[in-house]
Formats: C-alpha cells, structure tokens, sequence
C-alpha cells in the first residue's frame, strides 16, 4: 500500500501559485499535507518557518487557507482523484477559538485529517474528540525515542496514517537512518494496520529510495517548498524526476 | 488537593503541548526530579550551594525613608542580592543539579534579559558542563552587559534572528535545539512556563524566596505581612515568592508590563489581557490574535517582554488567588529612579514594575505592610534606565 505524500505551506508564495503547486503534485502523490502557517513553529526549520512567516507577513489566515482547500478538493473530486488533503498545523490554531468550531471548519472545507505538531500522543484526546466526531483522521507520530509499548499504542489508535519521524530535529534536516530508527520503523510496520509514512529530511532519490524500503511511502517538504521558491518549473522538474524513484 | 494533577494540570491550565520527540524525555526529567526531591544527599547539596554560593538566605530589608514618602510600610525581598544580581540562580543551581544527576553534560537555556542566562551560564562553570544560550538580538542589544557576562563564563551566546527577536523566539530556538540533543542535552528552562514538569520544576526551586520571607516576617512581628507583590512576565519569582501565602491573609498582587499602553503591541499583558492558548508546550493565558497567532508584544524590561505565562498563574487568576495588574514603562522607570535615589538601591527594570504599581496606588495601601520581591539589581538595565534620566 504505497502512501507518498508532499507538503506545503498554505497559500505560500502567493495563493495562484499555490493552487498550481498542489495542482502539480497531486498528480503524482497519494496525499497533500497543507501547513496552516503559525508564527512560532518550533518543529520547523529554517526553510518551513520563514516560509510561515512570510506567509503571515503577507496576510495568509485561516479563513483564506481553507478557501483554497475546498478549490484543492473540487479539483480532486472532478478529476476523480482519490487523494486526501491533511492539515498540518500547531495546536493553538486547533484551540483558540474552540476545538469543535475548528476542526468544524475543517471538516466543512474538505480536509480529511489533521497533523498537529505540538501535540504527542498524552494530549491528543481533547483534539481526536472531535475529529471523530467529524469524521477526520488525527495522525499520531513514531519517534526515534518511541518505545515499544507506546509504538503499539499508537498502531493500536491510528488512524489514516502513521508518521514516523526520521530523526531527533526539525523538519529539513539530513536524513540518515540509524538501526534505532530502523528498529523502530520495522516495528511499527509490524504492529500497523494503515500506511507508516516517514517524513523529516527526505531531500532527494537516496532519500526516497530509503524510506520506501523500510516504510509504505515519504512525506517530503522543505526541498519541495525550496524548489517552489525558485518557480513552478523548478518544482515540477524536481518531482518528476523524483517520481521515476518513487514508484 | 495539590497542582499540578498527575498529567500536569493546574485546574485547565498546563499540559505537555510539545513534539512527540521530547515527551520521554520531559517523563523522565520528572522521574529525576522526585528522586531529587526525596534524596537527602542531593538537598543537602543543594542547601549548601544555596547558603554559601548563592548567599542564602537574602535579607528582608524595611525601607524606612521610602516608607514615610508613601505611608506605605514598604519591605524588600532582597533577591537582587544573591549571587549573579538576581533570583534566577535558585532554579539554575537546582537544574543544575538535576543535570548532573540524569548523566547529561550538555545545558541549554533561552534568556530576555539576561539574567538566566547568566545564572545559567554561571551554573555550567560552577559544575563543568557545556553552555549554550539563546537569546533574542533584541534583547542582546539591550542588555548587553549580561552578554559579555555568559561569554566570560564559558557560554556560548547564540543570537536569534527569526521573529521578533526576543525572548519568546529565543525559546524557540531551545527547543528546537532540545529536539534535536535530546538524548545528551538538558534544556533548562528558566521560567515557570514551558511543557510539564518545567513549571513545578522552576516554582519549586524559586518558592525559597517565599517561605524564607515568611519566616522573616514573622520572626519580626509574630504575623503576616497584608501584601506581597512581585512583577510577572513569564512568572517565575512571583511564583516563588507567593506559593506559601496562597490561600492565606496575605493579598499576592501580580504586576504585569502595560508597556506604552494597554492597546495591541504595546503591553505584554498576558493574564490582564490575554486568553486562553497553546504556546512554548503549556495552556497557559496567551496575547493573541483572533486568527491565534501570537501577537507581538513590548515592554521596557526584556524579562518580562513575553506574550504568555506560566499556567499556575493563570489558574491562579481563575481563582482568584492572586490579583494581576499592570505598570507601564514611565511608571515602573519613575519607580527605579525614587528607589535609587531613596534607598540607594537600583532595581533591574522588571522589579520596578512591582514598585511602580505600589507607588502609583499608594493611597491605597496606605498604612499597610507590603513586601515587594526585589527579584534583581538594575545595573544591566544603566544603559537603558540613563537613555530616560537626563543627568
């Protein structure tokens, strides 16, 4: 059950090249993870958090995020598509104005589920309340520092997907795969009943090529997003020349 | 019943809000920590540092010329007096501690004004560990002094750029830095905020200055004193310096920084003016926007320029067992120049804020035993304290 999927900062640069970039990608990729821009994203790096700034500098909210959404998901639904659309985002843009009101929203605009950076395993009830609620799939995390009972817990809750994160860090790091994580990725694969997707640091083929071996597929960002910084034609050279490595 | 429950709730405030990364590692600082606090021999090595490195107990001082100015029976808690000119170092040398104990060899701290750092940085020297400290390029400018302080310790001083270049994204920054060292790194936070079990960690540590106060005063005069107030930015010595009068006679007073004014961007008012959010891994009072992002914020005093808090205090404001209130920079300036040149003791910034609220309300406690916590000395503030004062 291959599962890839890419991610972007909502509405980043500038909306219309956005809606090109999703576009773009969900030929290729199972899934999109939109990033709802916060402006203090302690899991990103360099490249997604100026990206969220500048995002927020130029007037992106919430509201303007999930118009485009709803765009994303009628251009899925007449293309026939069966792909999904994640929110990935920090949890006060969940709380602030109510769970229930959110994640309503999100529901409302077409969104099948939700990352929340912030937001571990011991938190997650007061948020999953209402994703089950909607209907929306709460994507939990494997970690390096994941032990084997809360990797079962976590198998044992999932839904949608499992992301297992590569490494100790923020998101566009290199990514070298050590036998702790391996360890882990084989284990997770083992207990899961949905696709375990790796995300942080995957840049390029090797990258691809080394997920894909241990888990059902990749999440790639921060080289996405650097590419999209460079034009449309950049980005789509770029995955396609991924998708010959991807299959 | 006591707080933080088991999850690390004080009533709805609190909470682990952080990558799943960190969680093991925040678990067992909270196995290390109650070790640490039933372990004989490592209080009593941290009483000793306390007493003769840090200069425990600091002294409960009635300022008796400042008193008869205002009508107010005005007593300081001398925490500018302990070791590296503020109270941030009881907390330092506890964590310290606790670093050594949990095998890591590596701190990293974030700092506003400088103070923790430097308690930080002195800590590391003190117990040979390596030091790395974040902290704002707006807050380096502005207190300078302190950075040459860390470096001369051995710390390595790391400016953070992104943001609004103070103490909120230098915590971003340490934690992003703690996701990544985890395994051999302790982040040692210094205020009462952050992810459980931080703010029980820092309130533990810093509620000395409380309970020794209590036991001056009543040494004095066989009672309690009416008031006790403290300014809060992040909330770490007001913390500290109410915990053992909460639900007592005593009225714990609060003073939050009104900056220039009580509008958007110009105060960091948090409990005042904030509502409930999610930031830096607490649910906690939070300046936001309606969007919920977290606004920018402004205060005279880097230490208290912060848009949250910590969530005992805003369970503390649920239920009314501390009244919070504000000062803004000309009156907390106003405040550190009539205790200088009273007393003769100049206040860091962030203290006078506590002064400044008593003597713009002195009518109020007119005739009343009020101690406010003197949580630093304001020579790293000159710079900025002699900008304002034509001399």
């Amino acid at each position: 059950m291959k599962y890839n999927g890419f991610y972007l900062v909502g509405n980043y640069p500038d909306e219309e090249t956005f809606l090109q970039a999703a576009t773009i990608g969900l030929h290729y990729f199972d899934f999109m993870e939109v990033g709802l821009p916060f402006s203090d994203p302690i899991a990103d790096g360099p490249v997604l958090a100026s990206a969220s700034h500048k995002a927020l500098q130029n007037g992106v909210t919430t509201d303007n995020v999930l118009n485009n959404i709803k765009k994303i998901k009628d251009y899925i639904i007449n293309n026939n598509y069966n792909k999904k659309i994640y929110i990935m985002t920090y949890a006060n843009k969940v709380y602030h104005t109510t769970i229930d009101r959110t994640i309503a929203l999100f529901a409302d605009s077409g969104v099948d589920g939700i990352i929340l950076a912030d937001v571990p395993y011991k938190e997650s009830a007061r948020f999953k309340q209402y994703t089950d609620i909607y209907h929306l799939d709460y994507i939990h995390f494997i970690t390096p520092e994941s032990t084997h009972t809360q990797i079962q817990q976590v198998c044992a809750d999932a839904n949608g997907f499992i992301y297992a994160i590569s490494m100790r860090g923020t998101t566009g790091n290199t990514l070298t795969l050590d036998n702790t994580i391996i360890d882990i990725l084989q284990l997770t694969k083992q207990y899961a009943k949905i696709p375990v997707v790796l995300g942080f640091g995957i840049q390029n083929n090797h990258d691809v090529q080394q997920a894909l071996h241990y888990t059902d597929g990749f999440i790639i960002g921060t080289a996405l997003e650097k590419k999209l910084e460079e034009g449309l034609n950049e980005y789509k050279q770029f995955i396609n020349q991924l998708q010959a490595h991807s299959g | 019943m006591t707080y933080p429950d088991s999850n690390g709730y004080f009533g709805i405030f609190g909470g682990m809000f952080v990558p799943e990364t960190l969680v093991n590692a925040l678990t067992e600082l909270e196995e290390a920590y109650n070790y640490f606090l039933h372990h004989d021999t490592m209080q009593n090595q941290l009483n000793e540092l306390l007493h003769h490195y840090a200069g425990r107990p600091t002294p409960l001082y009635f300022a008796q010329r400042l008193s008869k100015q205002t009508g107010v029976q005005l007593y300081f808690k001398r925490e500018d007096l302990l070791h590296t000119g503020a109270h941030k170092l009881n907390n330092t040398l506890g964590q310290g501690l606790l670093t050594q104990f949990m095998g890591k060899k590596r701190i990293i701290a974030e700092t506003g004004a400088g103070q923790h750092g430097v308690a930080t940085a002195t800590v590391a020297a003190l117990l040979g560990l390596e030091c790395t400290i974040y902290m704002g390029q707006v807050d380096i400018e502005r207190q300078m002094p302190n950075v040459k302080r860390m470096k001369l310790l051995g710390a390595e001083v790391i400016p953070v750029t992104s943001g609004s270049q103070t103490l909120k994204d230098a915590i971003n920054e340490a934690l992003r830095d703690w996701v990544r060292n985890v395994k051999t790194t302790h982040y040692l936070l210094g205020s009462v905020s952050g992810p459980h079990p931080f703010p029980t960690i820092v309130r533990d540590f810093q509620k000395v200055i409380g309970s020794e106060t209590k036991q001056q005063f009543q040494a004095l005069y066989g009672t309690l004193p009416d008031y006790c107030v403290a300014c809060v930015g992040g909330g770490s010595n007001a913390a500290g310096f109410f915990y053992d009068f909460i639900g007592s006679t005593v009225g714990c007073i609060g003073v939050e920084a009104a900056g220039k004014g009580l509008f958007p961007g110009g105060h960091c008012a948090s409990l005042t003016l904030g509502t409930p959010g999610i930031l830096h891994g607490s649910l906690s009072y939070l300046l936001q926007t309606s969007d919920g992002q977290v606004m920018d914020v402004y205060s005279i005093s880097a230490g208290l320029d912060y848009p949250g808090v910590g969530p005992e205090h805003s369970f503390w404001k649920e239920s009314n067992a501390v009244h919070y209130v504000t000062c803004t920079d000309e009156q907390a300036l106003k405040a550190c120049i009539t205790l200088t040149q009273t007393e003769g003791i100049i206040p860091a910034l962030e203290s006078s804020h506590a002064l400044g609220y008593i003597l713009c309300n002195s009518q109020k406690f007119n005739g009343s035993n009020v101690i406010i916590n003197l949580s630093g000395r304001g020579d790293k503030d000159l710079d900025t304290i002699l900008k304002e004062v034509k001399l």
